[in-house]
C-alpha cells in the first residue's frame, strides 16, 4: 500500500515539477529584456561620499562594496557623472589616485589597499609595475601573475617583500613586477578571503602564483550579534558558519537536524514525537539547572520565539551558530547559552532570480532491537493466550486458543509459531516532499522577494503525516537616498496528523509495538477491532488490563488519533535613516506568533481514560514582540585607527495563552467526537505566562591597523519577573583578537597566518514570571467550588542569574592555506541559577524557587581545515570537528547540595540529578543492595536485592568528546559531500530495554528459561553475589523470576540498563551534478543541479546495539539520556533538484 | 521625496516606537508579573475561604484523583480484602510494595488537602473565626488518622513550617493530640451554637455546628477504640466520655460528603477500569449470610457492567499466571462493583462518600461494651443497632427484614471454584453467624462486631485495613502467593513504607521517624497502636494454597 502511495506522490511531484517549470520557463522570456541592464549604473551627483556612490551602486545592481574600516575617508567629496555604465568604470573612478585596489567576486566587490604599509611615516607610492623607489643600481625585477587555483586571474593581490615597504599589487590580468634590491629576500602574496603565500625571490625573474581559497576562512564574513556583518579575523571568539545550501540539499523535516556533525560543540538530540519532531540544541553543555540551556534562535536581527522545527531552509541566506555568552551577549538574557543566527534572503536591485528547488526523500526505519523468537505468549512456560509476556512455552507449531475477545471468533485456534516480523510489519517506508519556489524581483529602488514551500511527509508509522506550507515575502528598498527600509512577512501553515505521544503512556505506539508477545501474528493484530452487542467497536486485543499502559498497537494507530494544526506568522518593519555618512539610526518592530490547535480523538474501546470515547482540544498561541533601534556611529581616526560605535534599546514582550477541554470521564454517544456529548465537559484556561523586558545597550569597536581587534559591549536590562529592587542589572563584555602574522614582522614562516583571540562575558537572566507570590487556583466542585494553593514557595528576594563566561583560542594557517586550524578553549560559570529546590511537602509546600549554584562548563574545541587536493578541476575539502565538554556542579545551595529535575514521561525509572560536586545530570536509578564488601546481596529466592531508593549513579548522557569528519570532493561538475560523526562516552539508561526483559521479548532474556541461573556465577559473573549471611550466593533462579524482578517496568533496575552511547555513524552524504552550461542553456536555464542525498544512512559503529542515543523522549534538559520507547533510527535517501532559472 | 518629508515621517515612527515600548519603563511589570486568573494567596479572604475548606473535605481522605487508587485500591482494599487486584502489573496483592506509588500518595495528601487545611485553619485562628477554626481542626483529625494509620509517625504537628526539614511525630503523640484537638473544638463549637461555619460551602454538615459536634465525639470513639491495644485505660476513658457526650445515635448525623459531577465519588471515579474485583473473603461473608448489601455492593459477573453468571469473587494474591484477561473483562465470571458506583455514563448514581456513619458507632460501641466499658447499651443490642442501621443507610429493607437479618444463623460459605480455572483450597472464611453470639468467646463475638463493622464500611477501605491489622478480622484468607520471601502468605501487612521522595528530600527526619516507629522501615513493622498479640490472631494456615 505505502509504496504505491510513495510512487504516486513522486509522481505527482514530477508532474508539478514540470508545470512550474514551464510556467517559469515562459515568463523567464518575458523578462528577459528588462535584465539587459542590471549591471548598469546611473549616478550623477556633485560632492558625494564614496560610500555613498557604493551604496548607489549597491540599491542600483545589488554588490555590496566589502572595505575594512579606515581604508577609505569618507569626508572627502567626489562629483560623479555616470550614465548606463559599468560597475568596474564606475569603481576605478572612485579608486582613482586613492592607493586602492578592488576584486569583483560575485555579488561582492572587494575593496583593499594597493600596497601593504607597515610604517605610514615611510609612506611609498607604488603603481602597478612601476616601483617609484629610487633606482639602485643592483636593481632587480621580479614579474609574474597570480591566479587562483582553479586558474582565474586575481586581480588586487597585494606582493610585497617581507620586512620593507616594497610592494604593489596585481592589475586586472593578475599581473605584478617589482623591482627588488639584489634579487633576494621573500615575496608575500596576499588576498582576502585567500591564503597568503610566502616565495623566496632567489633571484627568479618570474614568480607565478597560485592563491588558495582560505581553509581558516578568516576573511569569512560572519553575521554576529544584532545582525552586524563582521570579518572573522575581528572576531575574538569562535563561531561557525553553515552553507544553507547544505540544509536544502540534505533536507530535514526539522532543519535544526541537518546541522548535526557540522559545528564543533553543537549537540543535538531528536524527540520520538515522528515527522517534523522538534529537538534538543545544546552549545557546549547543560548549564542551567530548571532552564533548558538551549539557544535563542535570532532571524534577521530579531530573537524569534524558538521552535525552529518549521523554519524553511530555503530561505537561509546564512546561519551561523554564536557558540558562548561571549558571542551573544548583546542579545542578553537568552543568549547565555549561545545563539543561532539565521538570516533570511532579500531580493537584489535590478535583478531577476528564480529558482525552484525539489526534494524528495524516502525513510525507512533502522530497527536494532533483538527480538527473541523462541518463546511465546504465556508464564511459566505456560501458553495464555490472554498474557502480555513471553514467558510461554516454546513456540513449536502447537495448535493454540486465538487470543481474540471478538465472540464471533470464540473458540477460533491458531499455530503458535514465531513471527519474526510482527514488529517491524507495522512500520512502512516513509517518504518526504518537498518544494520551493523562490522569486527574487529586484527594481532600483524596490526589491522583492518571494518564496513559497510546500512540504509532504509521511513517517514510518501509519497516520504519521505533515502538511506544510509556508511563504516568504520581504520586501527591501530605499524611500530616499537617506531612508532605507526593510519588511518582512512570513506565514507558515503545518499540519501533522498523528504525531508520535513518547515515553511510557498508551497512547505511544512504539511502547505497545515493542512488546507483543512473540507469537501474535501481524494479521491478527491488525483485526483490532469488533463490534460489540450494540454494534460498537471495541478493541481487539490479548492483554487489556493485564497492565496500566498496554494496547494493541493497530488500535493505538488507528482509534486514538490526533492532529495538530500550527500557524506562524511572522512579521518585520525595520527603517534605518542616515545623518550622516558615519552616523545613522536602525528602528525596527517585529513579531512572531504561534497557533496551535491540538485535537485527539480516543475511541470507545481504549482500555484506559475514554469510557464511550474521548475528545480533547487544546487551543494555544504564543507570541514574542521586539521593538529596537539602534544607533550606529564609524569613525576613522587616522590611516590606522578605525573604530564603530553603537548604543541601541530592546523592548521585548512575550506571552502566551491556552484554552485546553475535554469530555471528561465519558461521552454518552460512543465515538461522537463533539465537546457537548458529555455530561461534564472540563475546561482549563491558562494565560500564559507575560514577560516583558527593556534593554539599553551600548557596543564598540576598534580595531588598529588590521592588525588588533577590541570590542566592548554593555546592556542593561528591566525585567518584569524579577523584585523591584533587583529587576535592573547590567553585563558586560570585552574581546581582544590579534593577527600575530601581521603584527610580528618575523613571524614564522610555517605560518601563513597565525591569531590569537579572547574574550569576556557576563549575560544576565531573569526568571520566569509569577515567581514572587504564592498563588491559589480555583476548580470546579462542591457547592461553589474549590480552592487549592499551589505548591511552589514565592521568593520575594530574587536576582538575576548571571553567566559569567571565558574563552581564548587562536586560528592559524599552514601549507600556504591548505591546513587550518581553529582552536577554542573556554569556560562559563553560571551562578545565582534561578531554580526550584523540592521541599520535603510536609513543609507546606513542594518547592521553592531560589538563587543559587554555580555550574561550571569547561572544554575545547577544535576546528581543522585542510584542503589535501587542490587542482584546475579537483577540490578536496576535508574537515574535522572536535568538542569536549565538562559540566560540573560546583555547588547548589546551601539548604541542599542535590536536586532532581523530573523528567518527563519518567515515573519509574531515574531521578536526573544536578549534585555538587558532579557531573550535571547523572541519572540516578534504583540499583542492587550492596553488603559492605560491595557484593550484591541476593535473598533466599536466589535474586538479588533490589534497592528501594533511587541511589545508583549510572552517570551521564554528556559524552566524553564528539567529533566529526566532513569530506567534500568536487571535479569539474561533480561532487560529493559526506560527513561521519563520532560520539564517545555518555549513558543513556533504557527503561525500554528494562520492559523488554520484564516481558520476555528480548533475546537475553533466553538464557536460563529452565532455571539454573545463578547470579554472580554463571550469570553476570561480572557481579559477585552473596546470601545476606556472606556465604557464597547458590541459589539457581530461572530467567522469568530475574527478569521480571530486574526489568519490573514500576522498580526497574537501571544499574542494570546503563547503556554506553558511543557510537560512529554516517550522518550524510551528498552527491551532486551540475548540469553542463551547453545543456543548461539549451533549456533556457541558469543553472541546474541534482543532488543524491542520504542521511543517517548507517552506524559504522556502535557500543550499544538497537540504540541511538539521539533519539531521546522530549526536549527538556531532563529528557537527556533517558530512553522510554523511543521511534527507531530512521535512515532516509532521495534527490534534490535544484534549478535556477534565470 | 525631499528631506523634510523624510525627517517627519521618521520622527513619526521614531516617537511611536518609545511611546509604545520605552515609556515608562517598568510602570506595568508588577501588574504583568500577576497572574490574571488566579488568586494570590495574600487575597484570599472570608468569601474564599470556604472554598478552600471544601477543597479540603472532598480531597483530605484520598489526597487527588490518583490519591484513591494509588492508596486505596492498590493496598487499603486489598490489604482489608475486600477487593481482588486482576492486574498483572500491579503487585501489592502479593505484598510487594511500589515504592514510587506510596511516594504519589503520600505527596497527594500532603501537597493538596494538607495545604489547604492548614491554610484554613491558620487563617481562621488569625482572624478570629473561632467556629471555623474548630470545625477545621475536628476535620484534620480523620485525614491525619488515615495517613498515620497508614505508615505510623508522619509528619503532623510541623506540617507547613516552610522548611527544608520537616520532623515526624510519633504516632502516640499524634492520638493523644488528636483526642486534644476535638476536645478543644468541641468545647469552642458548644460556644457558637448559633454559628454557621463554612455555610454551604461545608460539603459534610453545611455548617451545622451541632452535627459537628456529634461528628467530633464519634470520632473521638472511633480513635479511642484503635488505642485500645496500646493503651486500654485512655481509650476507655475518651470511649466512655465520647459517648456519654453524645454520639451518632442515626443516620441524619452521618458525616457524608456531597458529591456531584464535578466531584465524584472516589470509586465512581475509579470503576470504569477494572483492575480490581470482589474478593473471595467478600464473596464468603456476604454470599454466606445471603446478606441484603451483596447486591448494594457487588454485581453478578460477566461484564464489567454486570452480568448474569452470578456473585464470583476471587482469592487476593494471585500470581499473575492466573491473571488472565477472561478475569479482568469479566468473562470469567468474577463481580465487580454494582451499578451505583459504576460512572455516571453507566448508569451510576454518583452516592456521596461515607466518612462515618452512626452504624460504625454503633459496631464500636458494642466492641466498647463487650469490654465492659460503659457504651450506654449491651454489646448485643448495640451490635444489632449496627446492623440495622447499616441496613438503613445500605438497603431499602423493611423492620422486619432487617430484623430477619439480624436473626440469620447463616455463616460465611466455601467459595467454589469456577474463577479461575484451578481448585482452591477455600473453605469458609470463618463460622460465626449473623446472629449475635453473646454467649460465644470474647473473640468470637468481636469477629462478629468487626465483621459487621467491616461490611458497612465498604467505602472507607482505610478503615477496614486498620481494624483488620488490629483486631485481625474479618480472617480473610492466605494469600496465594507472596513475592516477598520474607513475608509469609499468611500475614497481613502492617503498613506502608517511608516514601523515597522523603528519604531523598527529608532524610535526617525520616531516619529519625524510623526512631519513632520503634522497628525497621518495612511493610511488616507494626504501628504504635498495632499492639494485639500475635498468638490472638486467627490463624490462617488452613487457607494456605500449595
Amino acid at each position: 500500500m505505502s509504496q504505491i502511495k510513495i510512487i504516486k506522490n513522486i509522481a505527482r511531484f514530477f508532474m508539478q515539477y514540470c508545470a512550474a517549470t514551464f510556467l517559469l520557463c515562459l515568463l523567464l522570456q518575458l523578462d528577459a529584456y528588462s535584465l539587459q541592464d542590471s549591471l548598469h549604473v546611473n549616478l550623477k551627483a556633485k560632492q558625494i561620499s564614496i560610500s555613498r556612490i557604493f551604496k548607489a551602486l549597491h540599491q542600483q545592481t545589488g554588490f555590496i562594496v566589502f572595505y575594512n574600516n579606515g581604508l577609505i575617508d569618507d569626508h572627502e567629496k567626489l562629483d560623479v557623472n555616470f550614465e548606463h555604465e559599468g560597475v568596474s568604470e564606475l569603481m576605478s573612478y572612485v579608486i582613482k589616485d586613492r592607493n586602492l585596489t578592488f576584486v569583483i567576486k560575485g555579488h561582492l566587490i572587494v575593496l583593499s589597499k594597493k600596497q601593504i604599509q607597515t610604517e605610514p611615516s615611510s609612506f611609498t607610492h607604488t603603481q602597478t609595475g612601476v616601483s617609484s623607489l629610487g633606482a639602485p643600481t643592483n636593481e632587480f625585477q621580479v614579474r609574474g601573475v597570480v591566479k587562483t587555483v582553479a586558474g582565474e586571474p586575481l586581480a588586487g593581490v597585494s606582493v610585497t617583500l617581507k620586512g620593507t615597504q616594497i610592494g604593489t599589487s596585481t592589475n586586472s590580468r593578475g599581473e605584478y613586477s617589482l623591482n627588488i634590491p639584489n634579487g633576494k629576500g621573500r615575496l608575500i602574496f596576499s588576498f582576502i578571503g585567500f591564503e597568503s603565500q610566502e616565495i623566496n625571490v632567489n633571484n627568479q625573474s618570474t614568480i607565478d602564483v597560485k592563491l588558495a581559497v582560505a581553509a581558516t576562512s578568516l576573511n569569512q564574513i560572519v553575521v554576529t550579534a544584532l545582525g552586524i556583518r563582521q570579518e572573522k579575523r575581528a572576531l575574538s571568539y569562535s563561531t561557525q558558519s553553515v552553507a544553507p545550501q547544505q540544509l536544502t540539499e540534505a533536507r530535514e523535516l526539522n532543519v535544526i537536524n541537518s546541522l548535526e556533525g557540522k559545528v564543533a560543540g553543537l549537540q543535538i538530540s531528536q524527540s520520538g514525537s515522528g515527522v517534523g519532531s522538534a529537538s534538543r540544541v545544546t552549545l557546549r553543555g547543560n548549564r542551567s539547572i530548571s532552564g533548558d540551556s538551549q539557544p535563542l534562535y535570532v532571524i534577521d536581527g530579531v530573537p524569534t520565539l524558538g521552535a525552529p522545527e518549521d523554519l524553511n531552509p530555503d530561505d537561509f541566506a546564512s546561519i551561523d551558530v554564536l557558540k558562548g555568552s561571549n558571542a551573544a551577549a548583546l542579545y542578553g538574557s537568552d543568549a547565555q547559552n549561545g545563539a543561532i543566527i539565521i538570516t533570511t534572503k532579500k531580493g537584489r536591485p535590478n535583478q531577476v532570480h528564480i529558482s525552484l528547488n525539489n526534494t524528495a526523500m524516502l525513510q525507512q526505519a533502522d530497527l536494532g532491537n533483538n527480538f527473541q523468537n523462541i518463546y511465546g505468549q504465556g508464564t511459566s512456560g505456560v501458553y495464555q493466550s490472554g498474557a502480555a509476556y513471553s514467558w510461554g512455552p516454546k513456540m513449536g507449531g502447537q495448535t493454540v486458543a486465538n487470543w481474540t475477545l471478538d465472540p464471533s471468533r470464540a473458540g477460533e485456534t491458531y499455530s503458535l509459531a514465531p513471527q519474526p516480523n510482527n514488529v517491524t510489519d507495522i512500520f512502512q517506508t516513509g517518504y518526504s516532499l518537498s518544494h520551493n519556489l523562490q522569486v527574487s524581483l529586484g527594481g532600483k529602488n524596490t526589491q522583492t522577494f518571494l518564496s513559497a514551500t510546500s512540504t509532504e511527509a509521511s513517517g514510518i508509522l501509519p497516520n504519521n503525516n505533515l502538511l506544510r506550507n509556508s511563504a516568504l515575502a520581504r520586501i527591501t528598498g530605499n524611500l530616499s537616498d537617506k531612508f532605507t527600509f526593510d519588511t518582512k512577512l512570513s506565514y507558515t501553515r503545518q499540519q501533522t496528523d498523528n504525531p508520535t505521544r513518547q515515553s511510557d503512556n498508551n497512547f505511544n505506539p512504539m511502547q505497545q509495538i515493542y512488546t507483543m508477545p512473540r507469537n501474535i501474528r501481524s494479521q491478527d493484530a491488525q483485526k483490532y477491532e469488533f463490534p460489540n452487542s450494540q454494534g460498537v467497536m471495541q478493541q481487539d486485543f490479548w492483554a487489556p488490563g493485564v497492565s496500566s499502559t498496554a494496547e494493541n498497537p493497530y488500535w493505538v494507530l488507528n482509534r486514538n488519533i490526533s492532529n495538530d494544526l500550527l500557524d506562524r506568522f511572522t512579521g518585520l518593519v525595520s527603517l534605518k535613516y542616515d545623518f550622516t555618512n558615519d552616523l545613522n539610526l536602525m528602528i525596527r518592530t517585529s513579531y512572531d506568533r504561534i497557533d496551535d490547535s491540538y485535537e485527539q480523538k480516543d475511541y470507545d474501546g481504549t482500555l484506559v481514560r475514554a469510557l464511550y470515547g474521548r475528545y480533547t482540544k487544546t487551543m494555544s498561541n504564543n507570541y514574542i514582540f521586539n521593538n529596537d533601534f539602534l544607533l550606529s556611529y564609524k569613525k576613522k581616526f587616522n590611516t590606522d585607527w578605525a573604530m564603530d560605535v553603537h548604543a541601541g534599546g530592546n523592548s521585548k514582550r512575550l506571552g502566551n495563552e491556552s484554552l485546553s477541554s475535554n469530555t471528561g470521564d465519558a461521552l454518552l454517544v460512543p465515538n461522537l467526537f463533539s465537546m457537548s456529548n458529555t455530561n461534564l465537559p472540563i475546561t482549563t484556561y491558562a494565560p500564559g505566562s507575560p514577560l516583558n523586558i527593556q534593554s539599553l545597550y551600548a557596543f564598540g569597536n576598534f580595531s588598529w591597523n588590521d592588525a588588533i581587534y577590541f570590542n566592548i559591549t554593555g546592556r542593561n536590562d528591566w525585567s518584569s519577573t524579577l523584585p523591584s529592587n533587583s529587576r535592573s542589572y547590567f553585563y558586560p563584555s570585552a574581546g581582544l583578537s590579534a593577527i600575530l602574522s601581521k603584527l610580528i614582522p618575523s613571524f614564522p614562516e610555517i605560518f601563513s597566518v597565525a591569531k590569537v583571540r579572547a574574550s569576556w562575558a557576563k549575560v544576565g537572566s531573569s526568571p520566569s514570571p509569577f515567581m514572587l507570590q504564592r498563588t491559589a487556583s480555583f476548580v470546579a466542585g462542591g457547592t461553589n467550588g474549590f480552592l487549592s494553593l499551589s505548591n511552589v514557595l514565592p521568593n520575594t528576594n530574587l536576582k538575576p542569574e548571571q553567566t559569567k563566561s571565558f574563552e581564548t583560542g587562536f586560528n592559524v594557517g599552514f601549507l600556504e592555506g591548505r591546513l587550518g586550524l581553529d582552536f577554542t578553549y573556554f569556560k562559563t560559570n553560571t551562578v545565582d541559577q534561578l531554580f526550584t529546590i523540592a521541599l520535603p511537602v510536609g513543609s507546606g509546600a513542594s518547592s521553592f524557587f531560589t538563587n543559587g549554584g554555580d555550574i561550571q562548563n569547561k572544554g575545547i574545541e577544535i576546528v581543522l581545515n585542510t584542503v589535501p587536493i587542490q587542482t584546475k578541476d579537483v577540490t578536496w575539502n576535508l574537515d574535522f570537528n572536535f568538542s569536549h565538554i565538562k559540566n560540573t556542579v560546583v555547588s547548589i545551595s546551601d539548604q541542599r547540595p542535590k536536586v532532581a529535575i523530573a523528567a518527563p514521561g519518567d515515573q519509574y525509572f531515574s531521578d536526573y540529578v544536578i549534585q555538587q560536586g558532579k557531573d550535571f545530570g547523572d541519572m540516578y536509578t534504583v540499583g542492587f543492595v550492596r553488603d559492605s564488601l560491595g557484593r550484591v546481596i541476593v535473598g533466599t529466592n536466589g535474586l538479588p536485592r533490589i534497592s528501594n531508593q533511587r541511589n545508583f549513579d549510572i552517570g551521564s548522557y554528556t559524552p566524553d568528546w564528539t567529533g566529526s569528519i566532513l569530506s567534500s570532493i568536487s571535479y569539474k561538475s561533480l561532487s560529493l559531500s559526506v560527513v561521519i560523526d563520532h560520539r564517545q562516552g555518555g549513558v543513556v539508561g533504557s527503561f525500554t530495554q528494562a520492559n523488554l526483559d520484564f516481558w520476555g521479548d528480548s533475546k537475553r532474556t533466553l538464557q536460563g528459561r529452565d532455571g539454573g541461573l545463578i547470579f554472580g556465577q554463571n550469570f553476570f559473573s561480572n557481579y559477585t553475589a552473596a546470601n545476606a549471611d556472606g556465604t557464597p550466593n547458590t541459589t539457581p533462579v530461572n530467567a522469568e523470576a530475574f527478569w521480571r524482578a530486574v526489568g519490573n517496568p514500576s522498580v526497574p533496575v537501571g544499574e542494570m540498563y546503563a547503556q554506553n552511547a558511543t557510537n560512529t555513524r554516517l550522518r550524510e552524504v551528498v552527491f551532486g551534478y551540475t548540469l553542463p552550461k551547453s545543456i543548461v542553456n539549451r533549456l533556457h536555464l541558469a543553472n541546474v543541479k541534482l543532488s543524491f542525498v542520504g542521511r543517517n544512512l548507517f552506524f559504522i559503529s556502535r557500543a550499544t546495539p538497537g540504540l541511538d542515543p539521539d533519539i531521546l523522549a522530549g526536549t527538556s534538559t531532563a529528557s537527556e539520556g533517558f530512553s522510554s520507547f523511543p521511534p527507531p533510527t530512521t535512515r532516509s535517501y532521495g534527490f534534490n533538484l535544484k534549478i535556477d532559472l534565470k | 521625496m525631499n528631506k523634510n518629508k523624510n525627517n517627519k515621517l521618521l520622527n513619526a515612527f521614531v516617537i511611536a516606537i518609545f511611546i509604545t515600548s520605552f515609556t515608562g519603563c517598568t510602570k506595568n511589570f508588577d501588574k504583568l508579573n500577576t497572574p490574571e486568573n488566579l488568586i494570590t494567596v495574600s487575597n484570599i479572604n472570608t468569601s474564599t475561604l470556604g472554598q478552600a475548606f471544601a477543597n479540603s473535605e472532598y480531597w483530605g481522605l484520598v489526597g487527588d484523583q490518583s490519591g484513591w487508587e494509588l492508596m486505596h485500591e492498590l493496598h487499603a482494599s486489598i490489604y482489608s480484602q475486600t477487593f481482588t487486584t486482576t492486574s498483572s502489573g500491579f503487585n501489592t496483592d502479593q505484598f510487594l510494595e511500589v515504592a514510587s506509588w506510596v511516594d504519589a500518595g503520600w505527596n497527594s495528601f500532603y501537597s493538596g488537602p494538607a495545604v489547604t487545611t492548614n491554610f484554613v485553619k491558620n487563617y481562621t485562628a488569625q482572624n478570629k473565626m473561632v467556629a471555623e477554626n474548630a470545625v477545621a481542626r475536628i476535620w484534620s483529625v480523620p485525614i491525619y488518622e488515615r495517613m498515620t494509620d497508614f505508615f505510623g509517625p508522619i509528619i503532623y504537628s510541623q506540617f507547613g513550617n516552610g522548611a527544608t526539614s520537616v520532623g515526624y511525630d510519633s504516632q502516640e503523640d499524634i492520638y493523644s493530640d488528636f483526642f486534644k484537638q476535638l476536645d478543644t473544638a468541641i468545647s469552642v463549637l458548644k460556644q457558637n451554637m448559633n454559628a454557621t461555619p463554612f455555610g454551604n460551602n461545608d460539603l459534610i454538615y453545611q455548617g451545622n455546628v451541632n452535627k459537628w459536634i456529634v461528628f467530633a465525639n464519634s470520632l473521638r470513639l472511633r480513635l479511642a477504640m484503635r488505642i485500645v491495644y496500646a493503651n486500654p485505660v485512655l481509650a476507655q476513658q475518651q470511649a466512655e466520655e465520647a459517648v456519654a457526650a453524645g454520639v451518632m445515635i442515626d443516620n441524619t448525623s452521618n458525616a457524608l460528603t456531597l458529591t456531584t459531577p464535578n466531584n465524584l465519588n472516589y470509586l465512581t471515579r475509579w470503576s470504569y477500569i477494572n483492575p480490581f474485583c470482589m474478593s473471595a473473603t467478600s464473596e464468603s461473608i456476604l454470599v454466606g449470610f445471603q446478606d441484603p448489601r451483596l447486591t448494594t455492593f457487588w454485581n453478578q459477573g460477566g461484564s464489567r457492567t454486570g452480568g448474569t453468571m452470578g456473585f464470583h469473587g476471587v482469592r487476593n494474591g494471585l500470581p499473575v499466571i492466573l491473571k488472565t484477561s477472561a478475569l479482568r473483562n469479566g468473562s470469567a465470571g468474577c463481580s465487580f462493583v454494582s451499578k451505583q458506583f459504576l460512572p455516571i455514563a453507566d448508569g451510576g448514581a454518583n452516592p456521596p462518600i461515607p466518612v462515618m456513619t452512626a452504624s460504625e458507632v454503633y459496631f464500636l460501641r458494642a466492641e466498647g461494651a463487650l469490654r465492659g466499658w460503659n457504651m450506654g447499651g449491651t454489646a448485643e443490642d448495640l451490635y444489632n443497632d449496627g446492623i440495622t442501621y447499616s441496613l438503613k443507610y445500605w438497603t431499602n429493607l423493611s423492620d422486619t427484614q432487617i430484623a430477619d437479618y439480624i436473626s440469620s444463623t447463616n455463616t460465611p460459605s466455601a467459595v467454589p471454584d469456577g474463577i479461575v480455572g484451578q481448585a482452591f483450597n477455600t473453605p469458609p472464611e470463618s463460622n460465626i453467624t449473623v446472629q449475635y453470639e453473646a454467649g460465644a468467646g470474647f473473640e468470637t463475638q468481636l469477629e462478629q462486631i468487626i465483621t459487621q463493622k467491616w461490611i458497612n464500611s465498604f467505602l472507607s477501605p482505610w478503615e477496614c485495613w486498620a481494624e483488620r491489622r488490629r483486631t485481625g478480622y474479618p480472617k480473610g484468607y492466605a494469600i496465594i502467593a507472596s513475592l516477598d520471601p520474607t513475608i509469609p502468605v499468611t500475614s497481613i501487612i502492617r503498613r506502608m513504607v517511608f516514601t523515597p521522595s522523603e528519604y531523598s528530600n527529608n532524610s535526617a527526619a525520616v531516619k529519625n521517624a524510623v526512631t519513632l516507629l520503634g522497628g525497621s522501615d518495612n511493610t511488616m513493622t507494626r504501628v504504635w497502636w498495632d499492639k494485639k498479640p500475635l498468638s490472638e490472631y486467627p490463624d490462617l494456615s488452613g487457607t494456605v494454597i500449595h
